[in-house]
């Protein structure tokens, strides 16, 4: 049960909106103008460490850990450097209306940043992107045909060494650093860059140190000014952790958390960065659970409990502000900041221990959308915790994912992980498996590629037919394919020359950001940066692998099976008829859609032959592309994954061959089309298993949905857990259920303020229902309900 | 056993394919687990509040989904006996009389709106596309069920299809209404990957039994008690009861059951309270069904707490909407 404490901290955060401030722009502005001219690196850590020694120190009521991106609470940073001038001068006001993600800005705020940005006016990275990136890669994404990752962003999603921070403290980095520093005498520019960028490591460490003695320094003038002696003595603890951490290693198990919190927010203040996990929670803070806990009862479990969720509130107050696009293909805030529980240890024995169950807890009793919970599930793993999660799933929550760790373990491998570190794998990302303990960086967004657009591209010899311009590979007339064979070999040189356009755009936004934006401290916490002196930007991560997704697999499935069927083999219409019929949205010939909804297999249905279309395409992509280096020496990975980027692309994209109309979304990430798997939940489990996910070292974003009817008691959750069991032995890498009913939904949609809490998974992430803008509410409305009932 | 009864089963013992209804998959409340449900057509009963049907006559019907109609008029030109007329109101209209279940415009209806009730299936089809869903059945202790309809009216071909279970390591649960040949019933329930037998009861009064599915209960009640009596298929017994209000959840018919169930040794029995989802199928193959309600949550409650004190049954509740 929620303690009053956390119950008001909980309350406050659904009562705040979000809301953009000025204060770390007006001190970046300041910093940038002091110190151009260092190297890079040096130059980067000291506008951070210029902005932490002056940012305002807040510590809210009720509060155990502390520390903000800002100085509001659930408060938003600008940062022009990797964003952008334009857009935030442009879409200022449209900030506060928009229909989704809206941030308030305060009119004193607004000035001051209009007047900041000014400065920035042709110096972000956009403006960067816009003026070197090739012109036809630049129309294909303003045509949402494909999009490049880094243009507008920066290659955040660190899951870092929390063992290390927590063994060695910052104390034990900028020691490492030193000495490194000590025995380089640079005689090249390579030796150079690795000392520049260790005298930044220790620049940023010593930053943070500073700041967590000013929150100290803040929390003893507010234990000073307390009446209340209880709140005094936690000021004085808080006061007291501040000292002790990041510097040095905690003492307790607050500390721990404290620790951990401090690296988070830190990676939020230096860059706009998202999907920072939180990995192993329940391994690397086990020595101090055990200790406090367990060992010497220094605090109770219930103390722990309220501990560990003031640190999961305080992963609800971090944001990155998006432009109007990425707020509608990335709807609903998404933070991706996941927290793993169970799996194995790197000898191969169960992980599970009490903080894996605790922490599951404190995301049952809170039911926020950050962190998103990862359940790690291997032969061993305890029936006990799988239950506690399927009867998560039960109640609603959506949360947690699950995670088959033998699948995860191929994928990690595949990313060059020896197997203690596959055993050891972390999300990197929001599902993507990689090598464990800090290791890897994946940088995931690369890019998508749209399949609906691609279709189009073949069936017009390469010409959008929204736009009548030539757009891609000219593949030739589809009228004179002889057969399917012909056309799916149309379809894959036209996909893989898109991905191929999304490599060299993203190598140039690699490089750039290379030699502009090497982000320092996720770099130093990241195994292998401080080793080889490199940032994670220059390939410094042991492994670094790269990210490309797909929207509309499903429907690229759908298509061709639906040309095999009744252009080739059925003969039921000519080609020609076909593209007539797509360019002209099926009017006037309804019939003939229906034709094509109804009579070919869709994907989704356990059936082979679609399901096999499917694999054949997606091992295709995944197969070329996870062949390419990328800028900085390590190489991209493929994965099924469209967020919500299934809306936004399907706008673009006319009706097609599978009987979707245009403008409607694409399908959700590795999911059925919508409405399609019409065979129930256990044969999409088995058609999406079928992809045979270790291939994909991305992995695969799947979502279902339960009527909550068909899981009801006792024997709902033996159904929950066998769906998932099953799907994971058939290879699947992870699942997440959400359990909601469509009456609910409409109803969320006409009142939201009665549904605040409901949660749904949106591709990936969780998101509040009633925060999504209605085209994504209604996408999830009309995700096929699985109605368990028998006839 | 009545003529008709025993000249049914010898036809059947001839038939390689049977009319299937539907093969459900991740159905839920047909037994433990999760099961993949066959619906064979054809019963010898015909309660008046069927939830399915369709199911009820032998013989193939076609059914007509007005939602999905798009009114395009093209099966009106493919009717031999001009039965399908077009209609502003309803998409078209279907003159049962003339139909003559050709099934012409269901083969061109491609947005599904006009199509066969069932479709013949052999014993090997069935297996195939059940089989898919065997790991689930393994990971909850699920299975297929084979309801109808009545399986019985099947006989050979369900124990052909029990066997061939058998050979994939497949568990079957039976649903039937008990209105048939005892020998049969008995032969099917006692296989050993038969785990479980839903045995409907309508009624426990022979009057109401008859008024309400148009035959009495005497043969149904009597196979009940081999069922009961038998140490191989007592354990396998679970009773499955219908609540309408008004007809079958009077005082005096859950008295006559909560005995019955004292007398025979019941274990299991499942309460069914009645939704009105049958009344649309029945109008899609051309027909009205009147309109019942189901008893109060409370009377339910009520119900349940009675029979589990009066007769030591464990009860549960299903197939609310």
């Amino acid at each position: 049960m929620l303690t009053p404490r956390v119950k008001r901290i909980r309350e406050k955060y659904f009562d705040t909106i979000p809301q953009i401030t000025s204060e770390r722009l007006v001190l970046e502005t300041e910093a940038y103008k002091k110190f151009a001219g260092d190297a890079v690196p040096i130059f980067r850590a000291k506008v951070v460490d210029y902005i932490m020694e002056r940012m305002t120190t807040l510590i809210m009521e009720d509060e155990l850990i502390v520390g903000t991106a800002t100085n509001a609470y659930r408060g938003a940073n600008l940062h022009p450097e990797f964003q952008s001038s334009s857009w935030y001068i442009s879409d200022i006001d449209d900030f506060q209306t928009r229909p989704k993600d809206p941030y308030y800005i305060s009119p004193e705020d607004r000035e001051i940043i209009l007047e900041t940005l000014k400065y920035w006016e042709g110096k972000s990275m956009e403006d960067l992107s816009d003026s070197i990136m090739p012109e036809h890669i630049k129309e294909l994404e303003s045509d949402d045909i494909l999009c490049v990752g880094l243009e507008n962003g920066v290659s955040g999603e660190t899951t870092c060494d929390h063992e290390k921070i927590l063994a060695v403290g910052m104390r034990g980095y900028i020691e490492e650093c030193q000495a490194n520093i000590d025995a380089t005498l640079p005689q090249t520019r390579e030796d150079q860059e690795k000392v520049d960028f260790w005298k930044a490591c220790i620049i940023q460490a010593e930053a943070l140190i500073k700041y967590a003695h000013r929150m100290a320094e803040e929390a003893e003038r507010q234990a000073a000014e307390c009446s209340d002696e209880k709140r005094r003595q936690e000021l004085l603890t808080i006061a007291e952790n501040c000292r002790v951490v990041p510097e040095n290693p905690p003492e307790t198990y607050m500390q721990a958390l404290q620790s951990v919190w401090f690296a988070h927010v830190y990676f939020h203040i230096e860059v706009c960065t998202t999907a920072c996990g939180f990995g192993r929670f329940d391994q690397y803070m086990w020595p101090y659970y055990k200790k406090d806990v367990i060992d010497e009862k220094n605090i109770t479990r219930e103390e722990a409990l309220e501990m560990t969720e003031c640190l999961y509130l305080k992963s609800c107050e971090v944001y990155e502000v998006r432009d109007n696009w990425y707020a509608t293909a990335f709807a609903g805030y998404p933070m991706w900041q996941t927290l793993m529980v169970g799996g194995q240890t790197r000898d191969g024995k169960d992980a599970t221990n009490d903080l894996s169950y605790l922490a599951l807890e404190a995301a049952d009793e809170l039911k926020t959308k950050q962190p998103v919970m990862a359940l790690r599930v291997w032969e061993e793993t305890p029936e006990e915790l799988i239950r506690f999660g399927c009867k998560m799933i039960q109640d609603g929550q959506a949360n947690p994912g699950f995670f088959n760790d033998e699948t995860a373990m191929q994928m990690s491998i595949g990313k060059g992980g020896t197997l203690e570190e596959a055993r050891d794998w972390t999300i990197v990302g929001c599902i993507q498996a990689a090598p464990g303990g800090g290791c890897a960086d994946g940088s995931p967004d690369a890019g998508y590629v749209n399949m609906g657009k691609m279709v189009e591209f073949v069936l017009h010899n390469g010409v959008d037919p929204r736009t009548g311009k030539l757009m891609g590979l000219e593949t030739g007339d589809p009228r004179e394919f002889r057969d399917i064979e012909e056309f799916k070999d149309a379809l894959k040189k036209q996909i893989i020359h898109h991905y191929d356009l999304i490599r060299v755009g993203y190598n140039l936004m690699q490089s750039n950001h290379m030699n502009r934006y090497p982000v320092i401290f996720a770099s130093m916490v990241t195994k292998g940066c401080v080793e080889s002196g490199k940032s994670v930007q220059h390939g410094g991560a042991k492994y670094s692998t790269c990210g490309m997704y797909v929207t509309g697999a499903a429907n690229l499935a759908d298509c061709i099976a639906a040309i095999d069927t009744c252009v080739f083999k059925d003969k039921d219409l000519t080609m020609d008829e076909l593209i007539k019929a797509c360019d002209t949205n099926f009017e006037g010939q309804e019939r003939l859609r229906q034709l094509l909804l109804n009579k070919p297999p869709k994907f989704g249905n356990n059936d082979p032959y679609v399901d096999g279309i499917y694999r054949e395409m997606m091992h295709y992509v995944a197969e070329n592309v996870q062949s390419w280096p990328d800028a900085r020496g390590g190489h991209y990975a493929f994965g099924i994954d469209s967020q919500t980027m299934n809306v936004p692309h399907g706008e673009v994209t006319g009706a097609l061959p599978d009987g979707r109309l245009a403008g409607e979304p694409l399908c959700d990430a590795s999911s059925p089309m919508m409405g399609r798997d019409t065979e129930g939940p256990t044969s999409t489990v088995k058609s999406v298993a079928a992809i045979d996910q270790p291939i994909l070292q991305e992995g695969a974003l799947f979502n279902l949905r339960f009527d909550p009817k068909g899981i009801q008691g006792e024997k709902g959750l033996d159904i929950v857990e066998g769906v998932i069991k099953t799907f994971f032995k058939d290879g699947g890498e992870h699942i997440q259920i959400n359990v909601v009913d469509n009456e609910t939904l409409m109803k969320a949609q006409q009142t939201p303020e009665n549904y605040r809490d409901l949660m749904v998974r949106v591709a990936g992430y969780m998101a509040y229902f009633t925060e999504l803008d209605k085209g994504a509410q209604d996408a999830i409305i009309y995700r096929t309900a699985h109605l368990s009932n028998a006839e | 056993m009545s003529k008709d009864i025993a000249d049914n089963n010898n036809t059947d013992a001839a038939e390689n394919t049977v009319l299937v209804g539907s093969i459900q998959k991740f159905s839920t409340e047909d037994g433990p687990g999760i099961r993949t449900t066959v619906f064979f057509k054809g019963c010898p009963l015909a309660c008046r509040w069927c939830h399915n049907p369709e199911m009820i006559d032998p013989d193939q019907q076609l059914i007509f989904t007005k939602s999905k109609c798009i009114g395009c008029g093209h099966c009106i030109g493919l009717c031999p006996n001009g039965a399908i007329s077009a209609d502003p109101e309803e998409g078209i209209v279907i003159d049962r009389d003339r139909c003559g279940v050709c099934l012409r415009c269901a083969s061109e209806c491609w947005a599904g709106a006009l199509r066969p009730v069932a479709r013949e299936m052999t014993v090997e089809e069935i297996i195939e596309k059940v089989a898919q869903d065997k790991e689930f059945y393994e990971s909850t202790g699920g299975g297929i069920t084979l309801s109808g309809g009545e399986i019985l009216t099947h006989g050979t071909f369900i124990g052909e299809l029990i066997d061939a279970a058998a050979e994939r390591g497949i568990d079957v649960c039976l649903d039937t209404c008990g209105h048939w040949d005892a020998e049969l019933l008995m032969s099917l329930a006692k296989r050993p990957n038969v785990t479980d037998v839903l045995y409907d009861l309508k009624s426990p009064d022979d009057d109401i039994h008859k008024e309400y599915t148009g035959v009495g209960n005497s043969l149904i009640l009597s196979n009940m008690k081999k069922l009961a009596d038998d140490p191989v298929t007592a354990p396998k017994l679970n009773i499955r009861m219908p609540l309408v209000a008004g007809v079958t959840d009077t005082d005096e018919q859950i008295r006559k059951a909560g005995e019955l169930f004292a007398d025979f040794g019941i274990r299991k029995a499942t309460l069914l309270p009645y939704h009105d989802l049958g009344r649309s199928k029945k109008r899609n193959i051309g027909g009205e069904q009147e309109l019942f309600e189901a008893p109060s949550e409370d009377r339910i409650e009520e119900i349940a707490a009675f029979l589990e004190d009066a007769s030591g049954v464990s009860i549960e509740v299903l197939g609310r909407v």
